[in-house]
Order: structure tokens, then C-alpha cells, then sequence
């Protein structure tokens, strides 16, 4: 692993990193359709230039409050090795690369996330940015959801 | 890596290259095989040597290598084939077959039983040519894979220049894309780092201004200008950065005449500076021998070089079904416009307005039928691997099993091809265990020793048939009986009252089995519960009919396309949903004095029926109820099984475009899809079915 160019965002007041190859795209808010049936965190679906693209909100996904939605919430549209959807964020703040030793391994929670979650935290000039790894964020929500299905069906 | 544009062809042209040595193998084992079969062979698995040598795919390089060795060598001495021959021609096709999904799964051809599979060819081909010849030929074809190693090398080396003029030599558009942002996007640098990422799906861009480097540092004033070779067309590119968000215009400038003539690669007269015409991202233009996987159509060649064939010699092309789907998309946008149009053309009363409007809806209409029939193919396309598969199932049960096939050319929506794969592996194989008798009991019973399984698709209406059909002792309807008793499903009374058709039910129960041995072929009591499951999922029904002592049919019925159905819309607890026409008996309005309690349960009295009601609005989501008397009601049927379901509003029954709810959501069992309508709006489609099974549940 070498250099690594990250779109930074934010999610109630702590600053997120995802690798630049992962962003398919920045949209601003969009009209959510709720699917019923889903875990509280999956928002719902949104039309994105035609295509039904499944919306998690990150602040829900990683157990903080939900907030009301400002102007600066985008829908970052994420590709991980399986799933393509779209994060929910109260901001997304810019672009930066964050050189390969600046990355240390994760303490075990950081702003509430466990360190399974991530990649590592970075340590930057002036601030600390947590590198998500997003494979494990979406798979590990989808197999609870595969799990609630399951309850579902039997209860 | 640049050979990845290439990987899918790659792919695509070796399955075609192994399905076809495959179904030559089968007919030498047959002794259909006629002189030339093995030069046929031969030429394919030299084919798939060189395209997996240019691919970088060593190990498989290998393998084909030793099969084309002994394969030439059988064709020198075919009287020396024996069935030794096959089986270690069989053992090389399946460690192919191993390597190219090990190469689509992980990108490696390293898989445990190459060694192993090298050294039996081997000693095959030493045995039939002796060994001086193989010496020869694994020189000879050493230093075939250094001349291609060389020659990418070469192309890597090369500058963006001499890349330019190479992919026009090959057909390809080359130039400049030149892309303006809107003026209040506010990450720049974020944003053309996507547009970059966009453009790499249309072809490999050779330069830029700004220069890579100061675009991912947001060194952006004004405009943005990549130059290109095109694996696409110059509207695909364009229409690939208008995609991207914030993207204001984007403009293509071909590489001309006059541009070449200038020295060096020079940058659009767009007011920019001159371009530095290195690599910006590292990625060399492909040279004409990294293109070798398309290099002589080899499958096309050889199929027309055996007569007779099923195959027409049509020219064809073959397309990604990910663009199919882009169509499809674009297709529904259309088709959403189209109706907006109609809906103001009707307001304004304008007559030319209106004809416009309709004529629109016609060709749309036309244009929407001509894309679906691109989604369709033939059936043979599943088929063809079942030969095989019969053939080892023959083996290592020890029965004699004939297959027959019949409605090949039969058309099936891409998908169903697609998912349809393992079910039908599943239904064969326990025809061949389960539903054939060995050769004594065929005997015992006056049958010819060999056994039948029939693979039959057929259309009829609405919807496409396959068929699995055996002829061996049909199922033993007591047995299940008697097992479906012990399992505690149901009680020793009832499952006498039962008619046969209710107890194969029980067949598609998850884990039940009537085997009295467990094989390594079935009777796992896996499978049936999977295959039925995974029709339904498809918006399919199975059915079984069996005769005692004369076979067993399941039959599947298939929707004809997945993409474009006729749905009711309604409106229930605030949510837009498309219920699918096929699944809807009736729609009612019901009065407080149609409605009953039994066993705690609302009802409705539905012509002399009691049907279980359900306020869907509430069901979908607890905080909601019905507010207007009377209610509007659907009745809902799937086989036996009836359910009403009220809901707020009834919206109408329009054509719907079938979308995927994302493979994100694909755990959700309660709706089978999405719909976009001509607002822009998502309505969620109803799995009546699975509606059903789960209000059927908790009665």
C-alpha cells in the first residue's frame, strides 16, 4: 500500500476517509424512498439518473443520533468489492492523500466505530481522519439484514 | 493492469473454445468423432494456448499446451486413442474449466490438480508419439510466450504519440475531451479525479491538462482535457463524463489529419497549454498482438469448419450484458418522458401535439420490444453443458443414461439463462440418482436398460416451460407420506387425506429427504427446497407429475421477461406499490358488514369465501391505518391460497419497468424489485408471493 488519495467527509463531528477508487460519485440530497422491512439505518432507495440505489445513513449505521439533514448532506455514492450504494453524510469536505506512514492501526473504538470497521486512523497536520473499510461496513450491515429477514419470516 | 479490458473477452472466447473441445470429446466417446474431429481439437486447444500465453496465464498455458500435444499427436495416430485417451482429455477440459472460473473469481490460474493433470497428458503423449517430439514442441513453445511477453513490453515503452497513431491504425477513435465543470462545483479536484474514474470504463487516456498530478491536488482553472483512445464511441465518452455530477460540458476533438502532421501531441486549440505527452496514468494503449484474444474469432472459425452443425453462421456480436442493461435504463427514462409527454399533450389539446405524442408512443413501444428481444437467448446456451454433465453422472452411478434434449433454440430473458444454471444441475442429478433404476431393476420391470432423462423448453403465452423429465420408477408417494409423518409435518390422518400432488409438496421442504442412503450425488435433502426457491425468485412455479414406474416430470414455468410486467399501482400507509398483474384475482370495495372475525382474524367474505384481510398499510408498517370506508381492496391468489389486501388508494394498472433494488437489499424477500414512474417517484413491487406464504403463516 502505498499513498492514498481519500475523499474526506463528515459524520456527527468526527472526519471519515474512503479511498478515492471507491467513490463512484458526490450527489446532494436526493428524495428517499423508505423500503419497510429494513433495518433502521438503510434509509431506503433513491433514483439516481435511472438507477434504484440502495441509501444507508452513516450516522445511524454507526449507532450516533439521527440529525435533520442540512444543506451540506451529500449521498456519497460507494462501490465495495460486492455492493454499490450511497452514505448518507452531514458533509463532504474535500479531497487528500494521506501518506502510507501516517496510517496507524485503529484503537479498538474510535468515535463510536469499532476497529473492525477500519483500515487504520491517519494522523494529518491538523487533524485525525478514520480510514473506513467499507467491504466490512456493508457486508457486515447486510448480513444483519439478512438475519432480521430471517426473524421476520419466523416470528 | 492493462490487459483487464481484455479479461472478458479472454473469458468468453475460451469458454466457447473448452464447451466446443468438450462436445468433441463426447462425440469421440460416442465413436461419432470423423478424421477431422482431432485436428478441430487441435486447433482450439492451440487457440486457447496462445490466448492464455498473451494473457499472462502461464499455468494454463501450460495445461492447454500438453493437451494440444496429445491432441496432435491423436491426430497423427488416431487408432492409438483409447478410452485412457478421453479420460485424460476430459481431465485436461475440467482443469480448464477450473482455472478460467479460479481467473473470473480471483484473477489467478493457479489451481491444486494442474500438476497432477500436466503429468497425465504427458505421459498420455509420450505413450502415443513418443517423447523426443514433446521436447521439441515445449521448446518450440517457450519461446512462442517470449515473443508476445516482448512485444507488450514493447507497447508499454512506447509514448502516447506512436500509442495514438497505433490505435488509429486499429479502428480506434483517438482525441481530446475536453470537459468543463460547472462554475459552483465546489471539489474540483474530488470531482475530476471521478471524471477520470469515469472515463476509464470508455477507454485508457494517455494525457492530460492539467497533468494528473495537479487535478488530484484540485490545480484546476477552467477546463479539463484528457486525450483518449476509445474503446467506445466519441458519444459514449461524452455521454460517460455528462454522467458525472457537476459535469457542465464536454466536447470531443478527434485526432485529425492535421493535428498528426504537428510535432508531438498537442493540446486542443481550447485556449490550453501544450500538452506533455507522457503517460499520465502509467496505462499503455494495447498493441495489436495484446488484442490477440479476438485475434481470429477461433470459435467462429472452427464452428463453421464442422458440417452440419446446429450452429447458423450468423454474424453476431458480442456485447457485454452490463451495456445491455445501460440500454435498458435509458430505454425506461425514455419511456417515463414518453408518458409525461402524453399526459401534457392530453391537457393542451393540441392536435399536432397529441399525433407527435402517439407516434412517440409507437416507435417507444417498438424500440422497447426490439431491446428485449437483445436480452433474449437461446436456450441451448444453458443445454449445452448438460451433456457433459450426464455423461460423468453415468459414470459414477454406473447406468446407462441417455439425454434428450429438445426446444434449443427456445428463447429465454439473459437472467433466467443466467440463475437457471444450478437448479437445473440440481433437477438432473436427482433424476439420474433418485428417478432412474439401475440396469437390473430396468430390466426386472420389462424397461430397456438404458435410461432417459428428458430436457425439454417450449414456450406457451405469457411464459417459457422447462422440463426435466425421467423415465425411471416415478416417486413412491407412500414413502413420502410416511416420511413427511415421521418428520412431524403433518399427522398419519391427514397426509391419507392428502391428494398426491399435496404430498410432492412436501418434497420441497427444506431438508427432507426419502433417500435411504446418502450419495455423494443427492440425497441430501438438499436441492429441491434451492431449485424451488430460486424459480420463485424469478417470479416462477414449479410443479411435479410422477406415475409410478414411469417417470418423473418437474415442470417450470418462467415468466417470458423479467424486465417489463403489467402491475396494479396502489397507494398503502404512504407507500408507492406495484402489485404484478398475474397475481391479482379481483379488486373490491368492502364494507364494515363484509367483514368476520374467525380465530381472532379479520376476514372478508369474498364471494362465499372467507379470505384473511390485511390492512397493508399497517402490516408494512405499524403506525398507519385505513381511513375511508369502503375499503379498496385486492384480492391476491397464488394457487390455492387467497388473500385481500387493503390498501388507500388504487392508482391504476400501467406497464412497469422491473429494477433491482440493488444486490445491497437483496436479502429483502418483501419486494421482488423497484419501479421508477413518470415522475421520477420509486414504487416497490410487490413478491405477492412471498406476501402470501408470510400472511398464510401467521393465520
Amino acid at each position: 500500500m502505498s499513498d492514498q488519495q481519500v475523499i474526506v467527509f463528515t459524520v456527527a463531528g468526527e472526519q471519515y476517509g474512503v479511498p478515492v477508487e471507491q467513490v463512484q460519485s458526490i450527489e446532494r440530497m436526493l428524495p428517499i424512498t423508505r423500503v419497510p422491512k429494513t433495518l433502521p439505518f438503510i434509509k431506503g432507495v433513491v433514483n439516481l439518473r435511472g438507477v434504484v440505489l440502495p441509501v444507508l445513513d452513516m450516522r445511524e449505521r454507526f449507532g450516533f443520533a439521527p440529525a435533520e439533514t442540512t444543506e451540506d448532506a451529500r449521498v456519497v455514492v460507494v462501490r465495495s468489492d460486492r455492493y454499490t450504494v450511497g452514505l448518507v453524510v452531514d458533509a463532504v469536505d474535500d479531497v487528500t492523500v494521506v501518506p502510507k506512514s501516517a496510517i496507524e492501526p485503529p484503537p479498538a473504538m474510535v468515535g463510536g466505530v469499532e476497529a473492525v470497521y477500519l483500515h487504520g486512523v491517519a494522523r494529518l497536520a491538523e487533524r485525525l481522519l478514520i480510514l473506513l473499510n467499507l467491504d466490512r461496513v456493508l457486508s457486515d450491515a447486510e448480513e444483519r439484514q439478512l438475519q432480521e429477514v430471517e426473524k421476520s419470516v419466523q416470528g | 493492469m492493462e490487459n483487464a479490458q481484455y479479461l472478458q473477452a479472454f473469458l468468453d472466447e475460451s469458454e466457447d473454445n473448452l464447451q466446443l473441445l468438450n462436445d468433441l470429446c463426447l462425440q469421440l466417446e460416442r465413436g461419432e468423432g470423423g478424421d477431422q474431429t482431432y485436428a478441430v481439437m487441435f486447433r482450439a486447444a492451440h487457440t486457447l494456448k496462445g490466448m492464455s500465453a498473451s494473457m499472462g496465464f502461464q499455468s494454463m498455458a501450460t495445461v492447454t499446451h500438453r493437451l494440444e500435444d496429445l491432441l496432435g499427436a491423436l491426430r497423427d495416430a488416431p487408432d492409438r486413442a483409447d478410452s485412457a485417451c478421453l479420460d485424460g482429455l476430459f481431465a485436461g477440459l475440467d482443469c480448464l474449466a477450473a482455472m478460467l472460473a479460479q481467473i473470473r473469481a480471483q484473477g489467478s490460474d493457479d489451481v491444486a490438480e494442474a500438476t497432477a493433470v500436466v503429468a497425465q497428458l504427458n505421459g498420455l503423449c509420450t505413450r502415443i508419439s513418443g517423447a523426443a517430439q514433446v521436447a521439441a514442441a515445449a521448446v518450440a513453445g517457450a519461446s512462442g510466450a517470449a515473443t508476445v511477453a516482448g512485444t507488450t513490453l514493447n507497447a508499454a515503452g512506447a509514448d502516447a504519440r506512436s500509442a495514438v497513431e497505433q490505435a488509429l491504425a486499429a479502428g480506434m477513435p483517438a482525441g481530446w475531451l475536453t470537459v468543463t465543470l460547472s462554475s459552483d462545483c465546489q471539489l474540483k479536484g474530488a470531482r475530476a479525479v471521478l471524471l477520470a474514474r469515469a472515463l476509464e470504463d470508455v477507454g485508457v487516456c494517455l494525457a492530460s491538462v492539467p497533468s494528473a498530478e495537479q487535478m488530484q491536488a484540485g490545480e484546476i482553472s477552467g477546463s479539463l482535457a484528457f486525450l483518449l483512445v476509445l474503446s467506445t464511441t466519441p458519444e459514449a465518452a461524452v455521454a460517460a463524463a455528462l454522467n458525472v455530477s457537476e459535469v457542465e460540458r464536454a466536447q470531443w476533438l478527434p485526432w485529425t489529419e492535421a493535428e498528426r502532421a504537428d510535432n508531438g501531441a498537442t493540446a486542443p486549440a481550447a485556449g490550453l497549454p501544450a500538452a506533455t505527452a507522457t503517460s499520465a496514468t502509467g496505462q499503455a494503449v494495447p498493441s495489436a498482438s495484446a488484442a490477440a484474444p479476438a485475434g481470429g474469432r477461433p470459435a467462429a472459425a472452427v464452428r463453421a469448419a464442422g458440417e452440419g452443425g446446429p450452429r447458423s453462421g450468423d454474424r453476431t456480436l458480442r456485447v457485454p450484458v452490463e451495456r445491455l442493461d445501460t440500454l435498458m435504463n435509458l430505454l425506461s427514462e425514455l419511456v417515463i418522458e414518453k408518458t409525461r409527454l402524453q399526459v401534457y399533450a392530453q391537457q393542451a389539446q393540441a392536435p399536432v401535439l397529441q399525433e407527435v405524442s402517439d407516434r412517440l408512443g409507437r416507435v417507444t413501444g417498438d424500440l422497447q420490444a426490439a431491446v428485449m428481444s437483445l436480452r433474449m437467448v437461446p436456450i441451448e446456451m444453458l443445454f449445452q453443458r448438460f451433456p457433459r454433465l450426464v455423461r460423468d453422472l453415468s459414470k459414477t452411478l454406473g447406468k446407462d443414461i441417455r439425454l434428450d434434449m429438445s426446444g434449443l433454440e427456445t428463447e429465454f430473458d439473459r437472467t433466467i439463462i443466467d440463475e437457471m444454471g444450478e437448479a437445473l444441475v440440481h433437477l438432473i442429478r436427482n433424476s439420474a440418482d433418485h428417478g432412474l433404476e439401475s440396469a437390473d431393476q430396468r430390466r426386472a420391470a420389462g424397461k430397456p436398460e438404458t435410461g432417459v432423462i428428458a430436457l425439454r423448453a417450449y414456450t406457451s403465452g405469457q411464459y417459457v416451460y422447462i422440463e426435466v423429465a425421467d423415465d425411471g420408477q416415478g416417486i413412491h408417494v407412500e414413502k413420502v407420506r410416511q416420511r413427511a409423518v415421521e418428520r412431524g409435518l403433518t399427522t398419519a390422518a391427514a397426509a391419507a387425506e392428502l391428494a398426491d400432488e399435496e404430498v410432492y409438496e412436501f418434497l420441497f421442504r427444506s431438508g427432507f429427504s426419502t433417500a435411504d442412503q446418502v450419495s455423494d450425488i443427492s440425497g441430501r435433502g438438499v436441492g429441491l427446497d434451492a431449485v424451488r426457491q430460486k424459480v420463485e425468485s424469478l417470479g416462477g412455479r414449479i410443479h411435479i407429475a410422477s406415475a409410478a414406474g414411469q417417470g418423473t416430470t418437474f415442470r417450470i414455468q418462467l415468466p417470458l421477461t423479467l424486465s417489463i410486467l403489467q402491475a396494479l399501482l396502489v397507494e398503502a400507509g404512504g407507500y408507492l406499490l406495484a402489485l404484478p398483474i398475474g397475481s391479482i384475482e379481483e379488486v373490491v370495495f368492502a364494507r364494515p358488514h363484509d367483514l368476520r372475525t374467525v380465530h381472532g382474524r379479520t376476514v372478508l367474505d369474498y364471494r362465499g369465501h372467507l379470505v384473511p384481510l390485511v390492512d397493508t398499510g399497517a402490516w408494512l408498517e405499524s403506525d398507519s391505518s385505513l381511513q375511508q370506508t369502503p375499503w379498496r381492496v385486492v384480492i391476491c391468489r397464488d394457487g390455492a391460497r387467497r388473500m385481500a389486501f387493503a390498501v388507500n388508494q388504487l392508482l391504476g394498472q400501467r406497464e412497469i419497468v422491473h429494477k433491482s433494488l440493488g444486490e445491497y437489499l437483496r436479502g429483502v424477500r418483501w419486494f421482488a424489485g423497484a419501479t421508477l414512474l413518470g415522475d421520477g417517484r420509486i414504487a416497490l413491487i410487490a413478491d405477492v408471493h412471498h406476501w402470501l406464504s408470510l400472511a398464510g403463516r401467521s393465520n
